[in-house]
């Protein structure tokens, strides 16, 4: 039997008194409508369950970084044993548990965190042991060889986490080509063998579970990146520098964005409206990546195109959103829109990036916890956390200030989250 | 259903072992060259930034910087993995006499990152060696940067490398013979 969403039934109760009013039900059938009703609510109990897991894997992500930072402060004080024995724990750590879930045929809510958390420990694994042994390494290796590696854990967990991290993998993989000023074909074509072993994985995936889900919607957000910077690669490559290249891929990935967000509004469940904005997050990172490193006064005429296109492509996106916010009557997405024009602010105004950040972030985060919402709550924790995260190591900040700072993120998940799923149960338990 | 279960978990240990293989390579290299390999001193001259997961560290600008170009190096070919042959110099400090694109056959050499695009002369190519970065204590590097920046420009610098099959293990980084990390204490 169907589940009713508490959003409709909100609306049904609102809605009673005036079709009693109206002589359209009975108060006793109306009455009788309401208990049906009430008893199939779907409370999102289970989605809750993942989500929830999902989110503290980030946050374990977080205080294991800011750990290992604090360790690698003052690690040359310990033997090389031991600090061999910390980098490589992780991924010893994650693949025991891993052995586990597979062997008790562990559900989503073990299998995602898990899968997610190795090709994570694996890469942490490769440079901590490069810095104990003062190996220079080459970051295209790097992650190529750790991508290709990941692509068995998507499979065999199943995990769009994994399939996630594979394709930013693959993505940095992508940009650490660009810093090769005469690539040869063996050189780049990695990069689109790692795409060839990715989609049967996108096939299999969207078949199963269908593009309204979460998964569906991380694994069309994941693949767009990775598509649309493939391309801004393949135009730009011979013609560009890697600044350029960099907006183009954002440019790029702007339009798909905005063609998603408008052609796929229908197939969306509501739920997912919050994260649909995640897709903006993409072209703010990069744009704060390359506007950083470029003189605007020094521009020469492809950069300037590709500037002008993208700043054209900001503000349509833009209006198109409160417009669109404007016909749905709903000021949410409005602000979302304006991420836009906060990230074209920022590149004029110094710090102003940090400030966007928090005052979004604080935005959806109060909003979040008042509607009681996981998703939008922990999309405010993730852009307050971005905000403070590059500006912290934007600048040279001793270690110790950003390993607490990195902890004291990842503690914001676990306590925020904690705090909302005890309201929860504790408005739960009142009913 | 339980042996497909057995079938993935079988597969994962391989995926497992495949994963611990690549910390275990370069922990092995390291350790190999460390113990056998032939030790070489290369002249530098360091600069300070930071890498955001592993810390800070010096960067070393290892001499030489260009090298002969060997065969295959001559028509154009881009970047890429080259094999430096080494032999130590009158004064004592490495030089490399040779790049090439195949490792030498019973001479000590280091796998290198080969730039074409900085030559200068088409016999030479432009090399990068794989221990360009010391890495230290973020204080201790930070009162090495200074020491190196007020002091450095009158002194002997190198870096003393062990090299075996390729793979070069870091022992350390001395300015007139002296330890770094004892010259900062001082």
């Amino acid at each position: 039997m169907n589940k009713v969403s508490k959003s409709n039934l909100t609306w049904f109760e609102s809605e009673v008194p005036t079709l009693i009013e109206q002589g359209c039900v009975e108060p006793s059938t109306a009455e009788g409508m309401l208990s049906h009703f009430r008893a199939r609510l779907d409370d999102g109990a289970a989605a809750r369950t993942v989500f929830v897991t999902i989110i503290s894997a980030l946050g374990g992500v977080f205080l294991m970084a800011g750990i290992i930072l604090l360790l690698g402060h003052n690690w040359d004080m310990l033997p090389k044993a031991v600090r061999l024995g910390c980098s490589t724990a992780p991924l010893v750590i994650a693949q025991l548990l891993g052995a586990y879930v597979l062997w008790k045929a562990k559900g989503v809510a073990w299998r995602e965190p898990v899968a997610t958390a190795m090709p994570i420990a694996l890469l942490a694994a490769i440079a901590l042991v490069a810095q104990v042994y003062q190996i220079t390494g080459d970051g295209r290796t790097t992650f190529l060889v750790t991508a290709t590696l990941t692509l068995p854990v998507i499979y065999l967990f199943r995990s769009v986490g994994a399939f996630v991290v594979y394709m930013t993998l693959m993505t940095v993989f992508g940009f650490a080509c660009l810093d090769l000023r005469d690539p040869s074909a063996s050189q780049v074509a990695p990069y689109w063998l790692l795409w060839l072993g990715a989609l049967p994985f996108v096939f299999l995936r969207l078949r199963r579970g269908g593009v309204a889900t979460y998964g569906g919607y991380w694994i069309r957000v994941a693949v767009g990146i990775a598509l649309m910077f493939g391309l801004g690669l393949g135009f730009g490559f011979e013609h560009l520098d890697s600044d350029s290249i960099i907006l183009l891929f954002a440019l790029l990935f702007c339009a798909l964005y905005s063609l998603g967000r408008f052609a796929g509004e229908g197939e969306c469940h509501p739920r997912l409206r919050v994260w649909l904005m995640m897709g903006q997050i993409v072209p703010v990172i990069c744009l704060a990546i390359s506007v950083v490193e470029m003189h605007p006064p020094s521009w020469e005429v492809g950069e300037l195109i590709v500037m002008t296109l993208f700043c054209s492509m900001c503000g349509a996106v833009w209006l198109a959103g409160l417009l669109h916010a404007r016909r749905l009557g709903d000021i949410e997405w409005g602000i979302n829109s304006s991420v836009f024009l906060l990230v074209l602010i920022a590149m004029v105004v110094p710090h102003f990036a940090l400030f966007g950040l928090l005052a979004l972030g604080g935005f959806h985060l109060a909003r979040g916890v008042g509607t009681m919402s996981f998703a939008q709550m922990n999309w405010g924790v993730v852009l307050v956390a971005t905000g403070l995260v590059i500006e912290v190591f934007n600048y040279d900040v001793d270690f110790v200030v950003r390993g607490l700072i990195l902890i004291l993120i990842g503690l914001g998940f676990f306590a925020m989250n904690g705090l909302m799923l005890k309201r929860v149960r504790s408005e739960k338990g009142a009913l | 259903m339980k042996r497909n279960r057995r079938i993935s978990l079988l597969l994962f240990v391989v995926v497992s072992a495949v994963m611990l293989t690549v910390p275990g390579m370069m922990i092995y290299n390291s350790v190999r060259a460390e113990m056998v390999g032939e030790e070489f001193k290369f002249r530098i001259a360091p600069r300070d930034p930071v890498d955001f997961l592993r810390g800070r560290y010096l960067r070393l600008n290892v001499q030489p910087e260009q090298a002969k170009a060997g065969p295959g190096f001559a028509d154009g070919r881009g970047s890429g993995l080259g094999f430096a042959t080494l032999e130590t110099d009158d004064e004592g400090y490495a030089a490399v006499t040779l790049v090439t694109l195949a490792p030498p056959k019973e001479k000590p050499y280091v796998r290198v990152e080969t730039r074409s695009w900085y030559r200068t002369d088409d016999s030479e190519i432009s090399i990068n060696f794989p221990f360009s970065r010391y890495y230290m204590n973020e204080n201790k590097a930070r009162v090495a940067e200074t020491w190196l920046v007020k002091h450095g420009a009158d002194k002997t610098i190198h870096v003393t490398v062990r090299v075996h099959n390729g793979y070069a293990a870091v022992v350390g980084l001395y300015v007139d013979g002296k330890p770094i990390e004892e010259v900062i204490v001082e």
